[in-house]
């Protein structure tokens, strides 16, 4: 049982079973969309307090792109997608064709970006989907530059009122040259989290 | 000089010269209310225009827009502001993300802290309001001048 204020070590093994079904979806998604193979890693999988998210992930005063879905289906909640701009430009390494290389964040290279957060949203609602048996899925995409802060804390006002932690998977894709760090924010009510916690413990 | 970072849902006052209070905003908003003729400044960090949940905490003095307005008022008062001397900047209350489905939670705190503002009978007396950006802002508490910067690098000074 989820209480307010505490997380215990089985809710985060829970969660870290997310993280793992999440990231060989997510994986299998980017080398179906790539035509080649990457690894992902998540090597934190925790529960985070709200008013804590931004220190967590970084300097809440950087820039940094920022994926944004709002989550529909059997739980409402919205779930972000944060790289920083030097590990945005590692993922473009990632994704582009080297003759396609060094364009910035030209439009296209930005719905890059956009698609392979929709990738993770995905991957990561659906490995809760699976474990819990809730329909989830993300709405399309949208895609922004601003600072950390700014960004996290507008989501966070979403659901402020009721909530007080939010999910937290660091990710990281690799392949040969380039690695490239994000982070998969899912902040939901906490009647929602305490719910899917409840559901997951007692399979 | 200190640094007082003003955080989610908080409200910080200070009268010591040299003090800067600072906030990252997004779609909250920071109304400061100063006195630069006692250099004193407070500044809440406004996250939400209402209470939904009526079971939510209200501990968080700056959380919600009318409260918070109140509240920081009140201290400044307390700590000897006349209510003639008294006057506002407002920042942040920006639109993040051009998605529809999010509320424009921005544009109603707004609304909210004016409404608090004008009951109170605080003039607002300059703004950096509104648009898509988020922005950092810092208060020097003796003159109640704001700087204001955005994710770009772009600063005013209001």
């Amino acid at each position: 049982m989820l209480e307010e204020g505490q997380v215990l070590e089985s809710e985060l093994d829970v969660l870290r079973e997310v993280a793992n079904i999440g990231s060989g979806h997510a994986a299998a998604s980017m080398e179906k969309w790539l035509g080649k193979e990457m690894a992902l890693k998540v090597p934190v999988a925790a529960m985070v307090p709200l008013e804590d998210v931004a220190e967590t992930i970084g300097d809440p005063m950087e820039t940094v792109m920022g994926v944004y879905s709002r989550v529909m289906g059997d739980m409402e909640g919205h779930i972000l997608y944060l790289i920083s701009l030097e590990d945005a430009r590692e993922l473009l390494d990632i994704i582009l064709d080297p003759e396609d290389r060094g364009q910035g964040f030209s439009p296209n290279n930005l719905s890059a970006i956009a698609e392979t957060g929709n990738i993770l949203f995905n991957a990561y609602l659906g490995a809760v989907s699976e474990l819990c048996g809730l329909e989830l899925c993300p709405a399309p995409p949208t895609c922004t530059a601003d600072m950390l802060a700014a960004i996290v804390n507008t989501i966070l006002l979403e659901v402020s009122d009721s909530g007080d932690l939010a999910l937290y998977l660091k990710t990281e894709f690799e392949e040969e040259d380039f690695s490239s760090t994000g982070n998969v924010l899912f902040v939901t009510d906490f009647s929602n989290l305490a719910r899917m916690v409840d559901i997951l413990e007692e399979e | 000089m200190t640094r007082i970072v003003v955080k989610m849902g908080d409200l910080e006052v200070s009268d010591r010269p040299g003090d800067v209070l600072t906030a990252i905003l997004g779609s909250c908003v920071g109304v400061l209310i100063f006195d630069a003729a006692a250099g004193r400044a407070g500044m809440a960090h406004v996250m939400l225009p209402e209470r939904i949940d009526p079971n939510a905490s209200m501990d968080k003095r700056g959380k919600y827009a009318i409260p918070a307005v109140k509240a920081l008022y009140k201290e400044m008062l307390e700590l000897g502001s006349r209510p003639s001397s008294l006057a506002a900047k407002l920042s942040g209350g920006a639109r993040m993300f051009s998605d529809n489905n999010l509320q424009n939670i921005g544009e109603r705190n707004l609304e909210r802290v004016r409404y608090a503002l004008g009951r109170l009978g605080v003039p607002v007396v300059a703004e950096r309001t509104g648009g898509f950006k988020g922005r950092n802002v810092s208060v020097d508490v003796a003159t109640g001048r704001m700087k204001v910067r955005d994710a770009d690098g772009q600063e005013e000074m209001i």
